[in-house]
């Protein structure tokens, strides 16, 4: 753990009491967001009760590079959150980060290194033109991560225009070209 | 679900996947165990997925590809799914003599909506050269169909039967694919808008129909909006406008916003659907119909 300024220490320390955030530094404005789950039902429900163990998976610089030129996607400086299971599987937490939206979400890789499928965690929804607007900036001077999901908890069906998924498609594609050039070799 | 009379003894499962080119959110609330929930939300995604992969324009091997790329005259076979789509789609490009319009993926092609298919693109037609019969599909002239604005209400319409198929009576549930959403009951339950005005917001509503659906492009920055006027081969200006159609159906409500969008009184329209429009322009919202 690096150090942190006693500010961001204590920010760390609220998204670590939320539901399975992941990567303190980032720090959204949300207009809506949504709990899915929590890591562990999401881990039932992608692998059944087969055993998985964390393992370390930090990504050199050369590493990301090529991973970047071979999915054309910017990959994150962060370590992963993985987990190998016993069948020689793949179990990743990860948030991406789109142009409105910032998700947490769960992804299984299957042994032979092929999407298996994925759950949303955490949908937080942020919209450029009101991050702009200091009024709406405002009303979230003070709230921590749990208040604001609190905010918006008991309406959840919004109707808006479309909201591409392009980014999480994205970063599918990210970690598959993470599993061929790294995971597949631990 | 986001009901504001809480049965606190009910147990709710939320849940989201990316299917359709957007995010899919499947809810349900009952006296289930959360495991059980959970087994019918996934009857809800299969029958999404199902539709996804026949409808995709993005994916070559889709149904859709396949009857795009289909020669000139020659029939092509339909499942299930994609002549019930087509044929609410012609319906209602006959109905509003082309203001709907299936045909316009050449243009979302130029525009870079959509993606360029191999062997380029050709748009002369429009929805006239498609007939559909007894063999199928074909083309007199060769057309480029894109479902974007129609099968998203289609998938929810469908996913929303198929657990009326699977779930007991005691549970209720909703299907949002991007926007379009839909719930088993629509009693009790509200809907949030997102607002034009300056500063954001929402309009909360009581739902008057099953169903709702809004088009609008405050998420497409300094990208034109993906609705098409076929009369004009180009896109629409909807800077400040937002429109959502009710109806019972989400594939009526989805495919409609697109003809509020492009003839904002079109109440004859909607009266013959039985649905209502809200449409938000220049900082102001108006009922039609």
């Amino acid at each position: 753990m690096t150090k942190l300024s006693p500010s961001l220490s204590r920010r760390s320390m609220m998204l670590k009491s939320g539901a399975a955030a992941i990567g303190a530094a980032v720090f959204p404005l949300f207009g809506n967001a949504t709990t899915y789950m929590a890591v562990d039902e999401a881990r039932t429900l992608l692998w059944g009760d087969e055993p998985m163990w964390p393992v370390e998976v930090v990504l050199t610089k050369a590493q990301r590079k090529s991973i970047k030129k071979a999915s054309r996607t910017n990959v994150p400086k962060w370590p992963l959150k993985a987990w190998k299971t016993e069948s020689g599987g793949w179990f990743i937490v990860e948030q991406i980060i789109g142009k409105h939206e910032n998700i947490d979400v769960a992804f299984a890789i299957n042994p032979d290194g092929s999407h298996k499928d994925l759950e949303v965690l955490v949908y937080r929804e942020s919209y450029g033109h009101e991050v702009m607007n200091r009024k709406w900036r405002n009303q979230f001077k003070n709230r921590t991560h749990e208040t604001v999901l609190k905010l918006d908890k008991d309406i959840v069906n919004i109707s808006g225009a479309t909201l591409s998924c392009v980014h999480l498609m994205k970063g599918v594609n990210r970690l598959l070209h993470t599993w061929d050039q790294v995971l597949r070799h631990l | 679900m986001a009901r504001f009379d809480d049965s606190s003894a009910d147990t709710q499962v939320q849940r989201c996947k990316p299917l359709l080119g957007t995010y899919v959110d499947v809810n349900l609330s009952g006296p289930l165990p959360r495991a059980e929930l959970m087994a019918l939300s996934q009857v809800a995604f299969n029958r999404i997925q199902d539709i996804h992969s026949v409808m995709s324009f993005h994916e070559p091997a889709s149904e859709l590809s396949r009857l795009n790329r289909a020669k000139v005259n020659d029939w092509t076979p339909l499942s299930d799914d994609m002549r019930a789509v087509l044929e609410f789609a012609l319906e209602l490009s006959r109905v509003s003599a082309g203001v709907f319009d299936v045909t316009v993926a050449p243009q979302m092609v130029r525009l870079g909506l959509l993606p360029r298919p191999e062997g380029g693109v050709e748009d002369k037609a429009n929805w006239l050269s498609i007939q559909l019969g007894d063999w199928g599909a074909r083309f007199h002239e060769s057309v480029m169909i894109d479902l974007g604005g129609i099968a998203k209400g289609y998938a929810v319409d469908m996913a929303i039967e198929a657990l009326r198929d699977v779930a007991p009576a005691s549970v209720r549930f909703s299907v949002n694919a991007g926007g379009d959403l839909r719930f088993s009951d629509p009693e009790g339950e509200r809907v949030k808008i997102r607002s034009l005005k300056k500063g954001g917001g929402t309009i909360i509503l009581k739902p008057p129909f099953a169903s709702v659906a809004t088009s609008a492009s405050y998420f497409v920055d300094n990208a034109p909006s993906a609705i098409i006027d076929p009369s004009t081969a180009a896109c629409v200006e909807m800077d400040a406008r937002s429109v959502s159609v009710f109806a019972d159906s989400c594939m009526t409500a989805d495919a409609l916003t697109k003809i509020v969008a492009l003839v904002p009184d079109t109440e004859k329209l909607l009266t013959r659907y039985n649905a209502r429009a809200l449409v938000q322009a220049d900082g102001r919202e108006k009922w039609v119909n």
